[in-house]
């Protein structure tokens, strides 16, 4: 039994050197090979996140591996993204009060703070921390693999390293951020509340029920799970990056910043499709 | 800590963090306490949205559950409301529901009075009564046209300002008297001066004035100069308009005197009597008949000067008038005077101008006197006030 | 003189009296990069045989190795396991072929997060299922000590030498009892007496578990030992093949160069 045409063991190491259309002598031919690269890169990734998708389908599935990644991106990163959250509470509290004082609504300061934390500033922050912690690690641990032979080890022991590496990796970020941003907006709000209470007393009850006055579901709750695509661009990008590094030292090195700048990049891009995907069918 | 067990405390802490939000939430939207239905209807419910408050008494009490539209136009808009039971004992079928805005420019919700003391609960599902909205936009027409007629207001205070500063500027610059009075101290000084010099000189005029009304008087009587007065006829031309008349009564005569110019007076252009015995019919059918008013109307012929030929026929009038009433009893406020000047007529000129005292029955109207323009002092420019140019101020 | 591949074209031919050949490189064309490393190469390997291809460095020898596990496809040609052609296997049936097969990289390859005794353990927790973890254990143990690391168990891979580390890829590589091994460059970079005794180990391991066994080396004295055919690739070809006397006998003029050099 055989897949005709689709060579999946090949597919880990990328073609050799991109098919040059033409010497780059033109400004025309650099554009060229530049498009040439971004569509085959992207090509590359939906073959990827196809064998990954296939791979996490299909048993045995790699529960040790993961708990272990589940830990890894998740509990470790609290601290992090605890810190994070905190920062942007005070900094939040401090620009609100000073703006809000100035148009006349102080009252407004829980929700101003509530809202922009839960909507906005939580899951862009988680986001971005977290693709800079777990994409560059995530990234570079799968890139020296790479060069060490290690993933051709694997594969050579019969295990699928889409489902061993990847799979487990990628879901332990689409289900983990979920839960890290809720802690940022956790921290962020404690320390935003804190930060106006030292100013002004201000109870922690009142400040939570002011804040959520009017509050529905739809309000937040899709604004914190859409953090699970997050978690999808930066597990995909990170695990792509990595396996199909090439060139030692320095391929680590490149695989460990493309996954960082690259999923922060897709990740901001994809915010503004999915705030207006949630606008439309969470109204 | 093991992996596992790490794991599992973040995992449950966040879910923990994620419930409690979940409850707050849900808290707000009573999900978890028991509520009751009402419904209320309105024309028009000014963007009221689904999931909104519900006040009773200031106090959230619930939320809108759903606003339905009408089926056909003329029908109301439906709002269904979640309340919490606790409201119950304090809404009755008397309540009213209205729609309300958070501050100025707040959400919408729904505010729904207390009901009174006695009225029948409401049951769930009932329909409450309710009060149109106000809208903002008619709150904003309105405060738009006063706006509107408050900014002409202020515009055409604005050019009076102007106006206004640009006088006080001019003043304040030196222009004009006023502008010089106001900033020129050496005029205030002088004004100063010359009204006490004005004023000094003021009395000793008056004093001038007396003194010389009494030389005139004795001068008349001077046997030197009485002659003029004598011939004149009169001596006191104050006198010839004191009784004027400006025209005729308008009914007729009961008994007409009329005498010619040279049966009476001494010279043509005289007003001197000459024979007062002519008189004595007149002045004695004055006396013993009852008489409304009686005119001396005096004219004069056509040659000589206009001027002079009137103030002539008034002193004429005047001396007859003044004869009549010193010689026989009567109230002589009855008797009034016309100098009617240059008249045409027949052996006007022969007879020196004609003479008539027309006597009126009892209960004719006086009519009206006229100021004396044929005598008339002359002014000076130095006596007529400072004017001070005004401009128009447009009424509001 | 029929070379050993010609007899054993022969022998695969429709009589199938004795069992197909375990690896069998039929007319592979690999190139890199517009560069060709293999030129459309011919070789079978055995039940208990042990094939030694060497060559120059860098000349193409690991990739054959790798395309006989499969982590390359052949340009053209075909690769066949036990009869099995593999080229555009899904990954998963593949897999039940590796599962037979034992690959022991140049530089090891063990995973370094794992230690010692894990990284043994690995294939047996991924493929043994059955087999409770106390026998696990006991397999790793009894793996290790075949290669000659007892007391290291715990240990981390950045913590043992090089040599110690090809031991332990070794023992991996064994782990499922595979009927055929691969191994690439085996004694690289080991010193003389350590080169010796990975020789012996191998050598005994061949005897012990009669696998077929295709090694990649440039040492010709290593290949000497353990192997019973050797095969020389220059520039994509095979330039001879046959035992070491063969080699010694031949006039081809790489061939002497060769054995004068090594």
């Amino acid at each position: 039994m055989s897949d005709r045409g689709f060579t999946p063991v090949a597919g880990l190491n990328p073609p050799l050197p991109v098919r040059r259309i033409e010497l780059p002598s033109s400004v025309a031919g650099y554009a060229a090979n530049l498009f040439n690269g971004f569509f085959e890169w992207f090509g590359s990734l939906g073959i990827f996140s196809w064998r990954v998708l296939r791979a996490a389908v299909t048993p045995p599935y790699e529960w040790r591996e993961l708990i272990r990644q589940l830990d890894e991106v998740g509990s470790k990163s609290l601290p992090l993204v605890a810190m994070a959250g905190a920062a942007i509470g005070v900094i939040l509290s401090l620009e609100a009060r000073y703006t809000l004082s100035r148009f006349g609504a102080k009252s407004m300061f829980p929700a101003t703070l509530v809202y922009s934390v839960i909507q906005v500033m939580g899951p862009v922050i988680t986001g971005l921390v977290v693709s800079g912690r777990v994409g560059a690690g995530m990234g570079a641990e799968l890139a020296s693999m790479k060069v060490t032979e290690q993933i051709d080890a694997i594969e050579a022991s019969a295990i699928n390293p889409y489902r061993l590496l990847a799979a487990t990796r990628i879901l332990a970020c689409i289900l983990m951020l979920p839960l890290l941003t809720i802690a940022t907006d956790a921290c962020a709000l404690l320390t935003g509340w804190f930060a106006q209470a030292m100013v002004e007393p201000l109870s922690f009850h009142q400040f939570i029920a002011n804040g959520f006055n009017g509050a529905t579901f739809s309000a937040f709750l899709p604004q914190t799970f859409k953090t699970a695509v997050y978690g999808l661009i930066i597990g995909l990008i990170a695990c792509f990056q990595g396996m199909r590094t090439r060139g030692g030292a320095a391929g680590v090195g490149r695989a460990a910043t493309n996954s960082v700048v690259l999923a922060s990049l897709f990740l901001i891009l994809a915010d503004v499709v999915l705030v207006k995907f949630i606008l439309v069918f969470f109204p | 800590m093991s992996r596992v067990a790490r794991l599992g405390a973040f995992i449950v802490a966040t879910l923990v963090v994620l419930a409690a939000g979940v409850f707050v939430i849900g808290g707000r939207e009573y999900l978890f306490s028991s509520t009751y239905q009402l419904k209320t209807q309105f024309d028009n419910v000014a963007g009221l949205a689904v999931g909104a408050d519900v006040q009773v008494g200031g106090v959230h009490s619930g939320n809108v559950h759903s606003i339905l539209l009408p089926h056909k136009p003329g029908d109301k808009v439906i709002v269904i409301m979640n309340l919490d039971k606790s409201t119950k004992e304090i809404i009755k079928s008397d309540s009213v529901a209205s729609i309300e805005t958070e501050g100025m420019l707040g959400n919408q919700y729904v505010a729904i009075s207390f009901g009174s003391a006695g009225q029948a609960e409401v049951k769930d599902g009932e329909t409450i009564q309710s009060v149109p909205p106000l809208e903002l936009g008619e709150l904003l027409a309105k405060t738009s046209a006063i706006l509107d007629s408050s900014q002409q207001a202020i515009l055409n205070t604005t050019l009076a300002t102007a106006h206004l500063n640009s006088v006080s500027a001019k003043i304040d610059s030196g222009q004009g008297t006023v502008g010089a009075l106001v900033n020129d101290k050496q005029v205030y000084n002088d004004l100063e001066q010359t009204t006490a010099s004005l004023q000094a000189t003021m009395v000793l005029a008056q004093a001038g004035v007396t003194d010389f009304q009494e030389n005139m008087e004795a001068l008349k009587h001077n046997f030197l100069l009485s002659g003029y007065f004598k011939k004149r006829g009169y001596e006191d031309s104050a006198g010839l308009a004191a009784n004027r008349i400006a025209e005729l009564p308008r009914s007729t005569p009961q008994k007409t005197f009329t005498y010619a110019g040279k049966q009476i007076f001494d010279d043509r252009d005289s007003a001197k009597i000459k024979d007062q015995k002519t008189l004595k019919d007149a002045g004695d059918f004055l006396a013993q008949t009852p008489f409304g008013v009686a005119v001396v109307v005096v004219s004069t012929g056509m040659d000589g000067d206009t001027q002079k030929d009137l103030v002539l026929s008034e002193a004429r009038a005047m001396v007859i008038r003044e004869y009549l009433v010193e010689n026989f009893g009567f109230d002589d406020s009855q008797l009034k005077t016309l100098g009617q000047g240059k008249q045409a007529g027949v052996n006007l000129d022969a007879d020196w101008g004609s003479i008539q005292i027309l006597i009126y029955p009892a209960g004719t109207e006086l009519p009206a006197a006229t100021p004396a323009p044929a005598v008339s002092s002359s002014t000076t420019n130095a006596d007529r006030p400072v004017q001070v140019t005004a401009v128009e101020t447009a009424k509001p | 003189m029929a070379t050993a591949y010609d007899i054993a074209v022969k022998q695969a031919e429709p009589e199938q009296d004795s069992p197909a050949p375990f690896v069998v490189v039929e007319k592979v064309y690999k190139s890199f990069d517009g560069h060709r490393v293999l030129n459309g190469i011919s070789l079978r390997v055995d039940q208990g045989e042990t094939l030694a291809v060497l060559g120059r460095s860098g000349t193409g020898k690991s990739v054959l190795l790798r395309l006989i596990i499969g982590l390359d496809t052949p340009d053209s040609g075909a690769i066949r396991i036990h009869g099995q052609a593999i080229a555009g296997l899904a990954l998963d049936r593949m897999g039940e072929i590796r599962k037979k097969m034992g690959f022991v990289f140049q530089q090891a390859a063990l995973y370094d997060s794992l230690s010692v005794q894990e990284n043994v353990a690995f294939p047996l927790e991924h493929h043994r299922r059955d087999m409770s973890k106390s026998e696990r254990t006991d397999r790793v143990r009894q793996l290790l000590a075949e290669v000659g690391l007892d007391g290291d168990i715990d240990k981390m891979p950045s913590d043992i030498s090089g040599g110690m580390q090809k031991r332990v890829g070794l023992a991996r590589a064994l782990a499922l009892e595979p009927e055929i091994l691969l191994l690439d460059e085996p004694t690289a970079g080991l010193d003389p007496i350590s080169s010796a005794e990975i020789d012996e180990l191998i050598l005994k391991l061949q005897r012990e578990r009669r696998m077929a066994s295709v090694v990649v080396t440039h040492d010709l004295h290593s290949a000497r030992t353990i192997a019973g055919r050797l095969a020389l690739l220059n520039e994509g070809d095979v330039v001879i093949e046959g035992t070491f006397e063969d080699l010694q006998q031949s006039e081809i003029g790489f061939v002497k160069e060769f054995l004068k050099q090594s």
